[in-house]
C-alpha cells in the first residue's frame, strides 16, 4: 500500500461510540468500488505488559466472530480520511484518560514502514498535539555456538527503548520501530517502563 | 483543548455522543501477548530462521 497520507483532523468520518469509555467506537469508510465497510476501532482495557500506562489501539473490519481483522488491506477511496479519523478518536480517548498512551503495532515491516512514513509526513501536524515514541523490541539471546541453549531466546529480559521520533529521522528499515506510541503533548508523557 | 476550533467542537461532539448513546461494555482481557516475540515462535525451524537472520545481519 504506497499511499500518501495527508491527517486532518478536519477530514473525517462521522465516528459512532459502541462503548462509553471512548474505547470501542465504529465508522463507514467508503471502498474504491463504491462500497461501505464498516471499520471497528478497538483500545485495549490490558495495558501493555512492558509498558503500564500504553494501551494498544487496533482497527480494522470485523470478522464473523466480532474479532478485528487487523490484517486486513481494504481499498479506501481516501486513506488521509480513514487514518485521520483513527487518530482522532485516540485524540479524544487521550483527553478523556490523560495519563494514559496509544500504542499503534506495526505488525509486520510493511505497516512499521507505512507507519513511520505516515509520522513523517505529517509530523509537524501531529507533534503540535502529540509527543510520538518509536520502539524496538530486543531479545536477549542467550549462547551462541556449539553451546547454544535449544530455545536460544531469553524472553523474560526484553529491553524496550523508546525513542522520541525525530523529524526527517533517517532510520534503515531493518532496524525499523515495531511499535509507535502516542502521548498528548499537554500533559507531558512521559513512558514509564 | 485543541488548538484548531474547528477540531475541538468535533471533539467536543464527540464526547458528547459517546457519554450519551455509549454503552457499558465488559471488556475481556485479551488472550493476545504483544509483549514478547513467543507468539511468533513457535517452533524449532522458526528459532533457527530467526537465528539464521540474526547472523546474516
Amino acid at each position: 500500500m504506497a499511499v500518501a497520507v495527508t491527517i486532518d483532523f478536519r477530514n473525517t468520518y462521522q465516528v459512532e461510540p459502541v462503548s462509553d469509555d471512548y474505547r470501542i467506537s465504529k465508522f463507514n469508510t467508503i471502498l474504491k468500488d463504491g462500497t461501505s465497510e464498516e471499520l471497528k476501532i478497538k483500545i485495549s482495557n490490558n495495558a501493555h505488559e512492558l509498558m503500564p500506562n500504553v494501551y494498544n489501539l487496533a482497527f480494522g473490519p470485523e470478522d464473523d466472530k466480532g474479532k478485528i481483522n487487523d490484517k486486513a488491506e481494504l481499498p479506501h477511496t481516501d486513506y488521509s480520511r480513514v487514518f485521520s479519523t483513527i487518530l482522532l478518536e485516540a485524540y479524544t480517548y487521550l483527553r478523556k484518560h490523560k495519563t494514559d498512551s496509544i500504542g499503534i503495532d506495526g505488525s509486520d515491516m510493511n505497516r512499521a514502514i507505512l507507519y513511520f512514513r505516515f509520522i513523517q509526513k505529517n509530523y509537524d501536524y501531529l507533534t503540535g498535539i502529540f509527543n510520538i515514541y518509536g520502539l524496538k523490541y530486543y531479545v536477549r539471546i542467550t549462547r551462541f555456538g556449539k553451546t547454544q541453549y535449544q530455545n536460544p531466546f531469553d524472553f523474560d529480559d526484553i529491553f524496550l527503548k523508546p525513542q522520541l521520533i525525530e523529524k526527517g529521522e533517517k532510520i534503515n528499515f531493518d532496524s525499523l520501530y515495531n511499535y509507535f506510541v502516542f502521548g498528548l503533548k499537554e500533559q507531558l508523557n512521559i513512558i514509564s517502563l | 483543548m485543541h488548538p484548531d476550533p474547528i477540531v475541538e467542537a468535533k471533539v467536543q461532539d464527540l464526547i458528547y455522543r459517546t457519554e450519551k448513546y455509549g454503552k457499558k461494555i465488559k471488556m475481556r482481557p485479551s488472550k493476545r501477548d504483544r509483549s514478547s516475540l513467543e507468539q511468533f515462535i513457535k517452533t524449532k525451524e522458526q528459532a533457527d530462521l530467526f537465528m539464521k537472520m540474526l547472523k546474516m545481519a
